[in-house]
């Protein structure tokens, strides 16, 4: 693939983090209002209604602007000259939406970008922090947690699952709440790794 | 993903299993003829290219990346060269993979009227890693057949 030269990314990792911390804070005030009613929030509750727009707003933003920076972050580390990854940029936002490899392959490719951040040449050496694994682990039940509470809600026919639909929607919430502060340490932790590497190499250090 | 070229020594080539042709090693590392190095954990190699994985043994050396698989597909080192991409079998599980899922659909589709959306994911995952493992496959072939000719 071609190399081209390395970007630096701290503007759009800035406002990923703002928009994570911003979908932490709304999935809180979610799991709030959620637990406050008691029970499903009733579709005419226009606060929550609204609360639940604002929160799907922040997901797609923020989705789209992290994965603007997951692949201009994975286009450095191959800038940088690391060989081998098993993506490359465009497959790194790709793996996000292939079923079944979306369980295990974005987190392969960004335990990767870390590595090749650290160590370009030798890149598999290196050992990624476990707050990357902590954060898919949140990343994923919360998603399955919100996937099973919008099927189950909208089970009409089967209000035996409302109680379970109301667990799973609260519990949703709360899982996105550390995946999404997790994620805003790991964007400014490899941004960083990024800008000295780039400025090491501007200084002419390897 | 993709292939990619080291020119130097075997410094550390640790089996880790081996099963009929398929050899994984865990690491295999590279000295670099630039002084650096290069290691890859659980590497996979087929065929007789193992044999020119041995420490101390120099030349060029050709690998791959194809989904979360990497390996070893060719060496030409002084004992003369060998390629064999350790990948042909994902391609064929990955074959099995969407006609099976064709076939469950097409079924479920006739019986009941309903898609399963499991079977539309399967068939998804086997469409893209059947595509990028033959991609991957072609492009090593090629790394390696551009370099025929020369030691």
């Amino acid at each position: 693939m071609s190399r081209g030269e390395p970007r630096p990314l701290s503007s759009l990792a800035r406002t990923t983090r703002i928009l994570l911390i911003a979908q932490a804070t709304i999935a809180g005030m979610a799991a709030i209002m959620t637990y406050a009613h008691g029970g499903p929030v009733p579709e005419d509750n226009a606060l929550y209604a609204l609360v639940v727009l604002v929160q799907f707003l922040l997901y797609i933003a923020g989705g789209i602007v992290f994965l603007i920076w997951v692949y201009r972050s994975t286009a450095n580390a191959h800038a940088f000259g690391a060989e081998g990854m098993s993506a490359g940029p465009g497959l790194a936002v790709g793996w996000y939406f292939i079923p079944i490899a979306n369980l295990w392959m974005p987190l392969t490719a960004m335990r990767e970008t870390w590595k090749a951040s650290v160590n370009p040449p030798n890149w598999e050496v290196e050992r990624a922090p476990a707050t990357m694994g902590l954060w898919w682990f949140f990343w994923i039940t919360g998603n399955i947690a919100g996937i099973a509470a919008a099927r189950l809600g909208w089970e009409e026919a089967a209000p035996e699952t409302a109680g379970i639909s109301y667990i799973l929607s609260i519990a949703s919430d709360l899982l996105t709440i550390p995946g999404a502060l997790l994620l805003t340490g790991i964007v400014g932790a490899i941004t960083r790794l990024q800008a000295d590497r780039m400025n090491h190499q501007q200084r002419g250090i390897s | 993903m993709g292939t990619s070229i080291v020119d130097g020594t075997v410094e550390e080539a640790v089996v880790k299993r081996k099963r009929g042709a398929l050899t994984v090693y865990s690491p295999l590392t590279f000295r670099l003829n630039d002084g650096g190095s290069r290691t890859i954990k659980s590497a996979v190699v087929s065929g007789d290219v193992a044999n020119h994985l041995q420490p101390g043994k120099s030349g060029r050396f050709y690998l791959f990346t194809a989904l979360d698989l990497k390996g070893v597909h060719g060496a030409r080192t002084a004992d003369g060269a060998a390629y064999e991409f350790p990948g042909k079998n994902n391609a064929i599980i990955f074959i099995v993979l969407i006609v099976t899922n064709i076939l469950w659909i097409g079924l479920r589709i006739t019986v009941d009227d309903g898609v399963p959306l499991l079977g539309v994911a399967l068939l998804g995952l086997g469409v893209v890693g059947f595509f990028l493992t033959r991609k991957t496959q072609a492009e090593a072939k090629a790394q390696f057949d551009r370099d025929r000719g020369t030691a």
